[in-house]
């Protein structure tokens, strides 16, 4: 029993681990430059600024995001890569730098071309100048450098240009080593991932790109909305289907039982998006007639006064009863069929009969036998039910236009809102993890034939 | 039984008469009494213990509280008492009571489960106990201590005990007066010794003479159509075959080259693991085995459940994997076949098992079920071929053309062993398993099935494996005998010497708790 606790607990790192590094990865494939989408929103626009502020600005933010450190705490490379490219943060500079290396293979010249077209930048006046040597360094083609490179000693004659020329003549030279074996690295937990999930972990995921506020902010506002959707949904869920199954359970053949389920499982059938819509129009305005516009509008205005979340969700409590009815209604045929499921199993068991045999009523062996034991693999099902209904909250969120988990993702995606789309992904990833951890442990609390080994015989 | 106690799950009613109960000198119709007032009957006055102890328990609940709760029941205001229940288990003959208060069904074997469930039927002294097959399904030196047990209670408590069994061994232990039941209906009723000494229905009279007999073998055992039809059981066949013949046979036998020779053969299983995967506990269910099967021979192995039985049945079939050993059938280790090889080896070796439920697919019929097998190993018959085959296979097992087309749940049990035996002799077998092959059958149909395999034996020239915790059929059936306890082999000889003479402690325990009449 220990044994499995601390197995199953110990699993949840590594899980936890790699859920994460799957969503860095997913997070560095996308294709905006965060940086520069926070430069905009404090004001710094590319084309109006000097492009010396810009850039020195781009780097400010860049390295206060942690952009300059390696993406992971080991990398393999090939064999004549530097240990340091990830200190260069543009990531067309650092796509030239791989291609020249790619075309010679030797860090010390490669870097030493780099170094003396930077100290001629710094140096040289004339414009046309700066932007042969620009070119050279960072625009051309390494297969073209040559071919370019005697165009451009006509131009270029200064002597203290020829070091650079040097350097370039031999870099623009194909090299290739034959020692094709990748060079192993390892950085430390001084890498971007670490600091992506250790900040994730103490609360700071950064900002948003579309206000600029902090992005936990956003979340914490929207999970009070969302876990209030989710507990009532649940609760009602739970009060409604438990009951029902029992009563199908008892009375399977009655002709009410196969009426109401058979009501149930066609609004299961419907989809969520389709049913919700219906109930928003049907009962939200006075289209089929004033008796049926019971509910008030939807829309909730996240953002109107300053009290807390919890007061906001108590004052709008009337916006949730639409949502929260669709959620209930549309997931008791699951659910109070599970229940009568395994209430007939359990009913079906010879323990039943030496209950009866005892002298238990026929009701007492239901509820001090079979109803607890029926429960059982409910404890499962529900703690599964909350990561998921945490992520499906979407489109009842959208539908409703109630600001919570699902809304803020939903309108994350078309702001491109990076940060708050993977902090959403990570968070729903967590809380899954933990969720079938809890519900693993308590199963296996509740349900001694998996809490003791079965050899261990008295 | 579970009609007197209004236990009937519908679709089933009780369709008249009644039940009297007396208690001094009241009495009561059971059957005209309401939920309630039925419910402190049960229990209370009438105990009812039956089969399969291990799911009469509800297994997430501790065994302690099971049986307070069948004291508080009838007795609300008798608060918990941990003295009484040990008392009570120790009147139940359990040995460490504190352990097994505190223990869950899963916990505990099948013997002290049963004491569990007897100790919950006693617990209010109840004036009837109904005893459903108690002992069914428990090895023979267990079903002895039970026995015992009840038979030793029943004079404490002053108990009338009403018992079921199909085990006429078990009845002549533990009868007064017995009550012979067919089809529903009571054929014959009288005192145990009249009704053992002189039994008047051609039905018990097949009861009792189709158990084989442990101290003397026949060639064929009488069943119930014998006696219908008339077949004189005084002809040689049913009688007793001369000693001389047998040694004969064996000697036969023993020349014959070997068909399967066994050497070192271990399994284990991993039981727990530990915190890294690695196994923390093991069962040895079977510690090196060494045997040879001689071509015609029919080899008992004997022993109680757990013993590793099955476990040798299975290595032999190659079903599971060896530890170690190996197992050579005509001169081919089987373990170093690859699998297109033991695809054409399967042909060879047959199985048969004792769940014949389980053991035919409930959505085939008999035809598809050995069509299947004739299908993968004769792929050039054609469906006429095919069906003729079936046919006369099922002419040869004592089955008609009309359970051609039967599913399973359409058969009696001994007709689906018997369409087993059809599937596993279509192969045309050299070597055929069987694996407690009758012991889920009745004394009757048992007899009817043993003979069956006899005359396969004889026309086929097969020889058999054949696995039985019931030293009488062992007796009936085998050559040579394999006595295995705990994944060994602790003593093996002919049935003669070691039935008559046993030379270890184990087997003389086993043969002493054999019930007889």
């Amino acid at each position: 029993m220990l044994s499995y606790f601390v197995k199953r607990i110990l699993l949840f790192f590594p899980s936890i681990f790699l859920i994460g590094a799957f969503t860095f990865l997913l997070f560095n494939a996308t294709p905006t430059d965060s940086v520069a989408s926070l430069l905009r929103l404090d004001g710094f626009e590319e084309k109006v600024i000097s492009e010396k502020l810009y850039k020195s600005q781009y780097k400010k933010i860049a390295s206060e995001l942690g952009l300059d450190l390696p993406k992971f705490y080991f990398a393999f490379v090939p064999r004549y890569y530097p240990d340091t490219l990830h200190r260069i943060i543009d990531k067309q500079e650092r796509k030239q730098i791989v291609d020249l290396l790619s075309h010679h293979n030797d860090w010390a010249a490669v870097s030493s071309f780099i170094y003396q077209g930077e100290v001629r930048l710094q140096s040289t006046e004339t414009k046309e100048t700066k932007k042969l040597i620009t070119d050279l360094l960072w625009v051309v083609k390494p297969d073209d450098l040559d071919t370019k490179l005697i165009s451009a000693m006509g131009t270029l004659t200064s002597p203290e240009v020829s070091t650079f020329l040097d350097q370039a003549q031999i870099v623009s030279q194909q090299k290739t080593s034959w020692f094709i074996f990748p060079k192993f690295l390892w950085f430390g937990t001084s890498n971007q991932y670490h600091a992506w999930i250790s900040n994730f972990f103490s609360g700071s995921l950064g900002r948003s790109v579309q206000d600029g506020r902090p992005v936990w902010g956003k979340i914490s506002k929207a999970l009070g909305w969302t876990l209030s959707l989710v507990v009532l949904g649940l609760s009602f869920t739970i009060l409604i289907s438990v009951p029902l199954g029992i009563w199908s359970a008892r009375n399977g053949n009655s002709r009410m039982v196969r009426l109401l389920s058979n009501f149930f499982y066609f609004i299961y059938a419907m989809p969520l998006f389709w049913f919700a819509t219906l109930m928003v129009v049907f009962f939200t305005t006075a289209h089929y007639g004033n008796w049926t516009n019971i509910f008030p509008g939807v829309g909730i205005n996240p953002y109107a006064g300053d009290e807390s979340t919890v007061s906001k969700i108590l004052a709008n409590a009337n916006q949730l009863i639409l949502p929260v009815f669709c959620i209930v209604l549309n997931s008791i045929a699951y659910l109070s069929s599970i229940v009568r499921n395994s209430i007939i199993a359990e009913s079906n068991q010879a323990y039943k009969t030496t209950a009866l045999l005892k002298g238990l009523t026929e009701k007492a062996t239901f509820w001090k036998h079979l109803f607890p034991n029926a429960l059982l693999p409910l404890v499962t099902i529900i703690v599964g039910a909350v990561p998921a209904s945490l992520a499906g909250s979407l489109i009842i969120e959208v539908i409703f236009n109630i600001p919570g988990i699902g809304r803020l993702m939903f309108d994350s995606i078309f702001g491109n809102d990076w940060y708050v789309i993977f902090s959403i992904v990570m968070l729903v990833g967590v809380v899954t993890v933990i969720s079938y951890l809890i519900g693993d442990l308590l199963y296996s609390y509740l349900n001694p034939r998996i809490r003791f080994d079965q050899a261990k015989k008295v | 039984m579970l009609s007197i106690l209004q236990l009937i799950e519908s679709p089933g009613e009780v369709k008249g008469g009644s039940a009297i109960y007396c208690d001094q000198d009241q009495c009561t119709d059971l059957l005209s009494l309401s939920e309630k007032q039925i419910a402190s009957y049960r229990g209370n006055k009438i105990g009812m213990i039956y089969q399969q102890a291990l799911a009469a328990f509800n297994p997430v609940q501790k065994i302690g509280r099971q049986l307070t709760e069948a004291i508080k029941t009838h007795n609300a205001k008798s608060a918990e008492n941990k003295n009484h229940l040990r008392n009570l288990l120790s009147k139940v003959e359990i040995k460490n009571p504190d352990r097994v208060i505190d223990s869950y069904s899963h916990q505990l074997s099948g013997g002290q489960l049963q004491r569990c469930m007897i100790a919950m039927a006693i617990i209010n002294s109840p004036n009837i106990l109904i005893a459903d097959e108690p002992t069914t399904g428990l090895d023979v030196i267990t079903q002895k201590s039970v026995l015992q047990l009840l038979h030793s209670l029943k004079s404490k408590l002053n108990m009338s005990m009403i018992f079921i069994s199909h085990d006429l061994g078990v009845i002549a232990e533990m009868a007064d007066s017995v009550v012979v039941m067919k089809d529903g209906v009571i054929v014959e009723r009288g005192k145990t010794l009249d009704i053992f000494a002189n039994p008047k229905s051609n039905y018990t009279k097949a009861l009792l003479l189709a158990r084989p007999n442990i101290t003397s073998k026949s060639k064929r055992l009488p069943t119930f159509d014998d006696l219908e039809n008339d077949v004189d059981i005084n002809s040689d066949l049913f009688k007793p075959i001369e000693l001389q013949s047998i040694l004969e046979r064996q000697k036969v036998l023993l020349n014959n080259s070997n068909l399967l020779e066994v050497r070192d053969l271990s399994k284990s299983y991993v039981v727990e693991k530990g915190l890294f995967g690695k196994p923390s506990s093991q069962v040895q269910a079977v510690k090196n085995i060494n045997l040879d099967l001689k071509c015609g021979e029919v080899l008992g192995i004997v022993g109680e459940s757990g013993s590793g039985k099955s476990t040798l049945a299975s290595l032999i079939l190659n079903l599971e994997s060896a530890d170690k050993g190996s197992v050579s059938f005509k001169g081919q280790n089987i373990f170093l076949l690859d699998k297109k090889e033991m695809r054409t080896l399967r042909k060879d070796i047959q199985i048969i098992f004792q769940d014949v439920g389980g053991a035919l697919d409930p959505k085939m019929k008999t035809s598809s079920s050995i069509d299947i097998a004739l299908r993968i190993h004769y792929p050039s018959m054609d469906k006429k071929q095919r069906r003729d085959k079936i046919i006369s296979l099922l002419k040869q097992v004592g089955l008609t053309e009309k359970h051609v087309d039967r599913y399973p749940h359409e058969l009696s049990g001994g007709e689906r062993q018997r369409v087993c035996i059809a599937r596993a002799i279509s192969l045309q077998p050299q070597l055929l398993v069987c694996d407690e092959c009758v012991s889920a059958l009745d004394v009757s149909v048992q007899a009817q099935i043993l003979n069956l395999l006899l005359d396969l034996r004889d026309d086929l020239d097969l020889s058999m494996i054949f696995i039985s915790h019931d030293l009488s059929v062992i007796n009936f059936m085998c050559d040579r005998i394999l006595i295995m306890k705990s994944g060994k082999i602790v003593e093996q000889g002919y049935p003669q010497d070691i039935l008559q003479n046993p030379q270890e402690e184990y087997t003389r325990k086993l043969l002493a708790a054999i019930p007889s009449f």
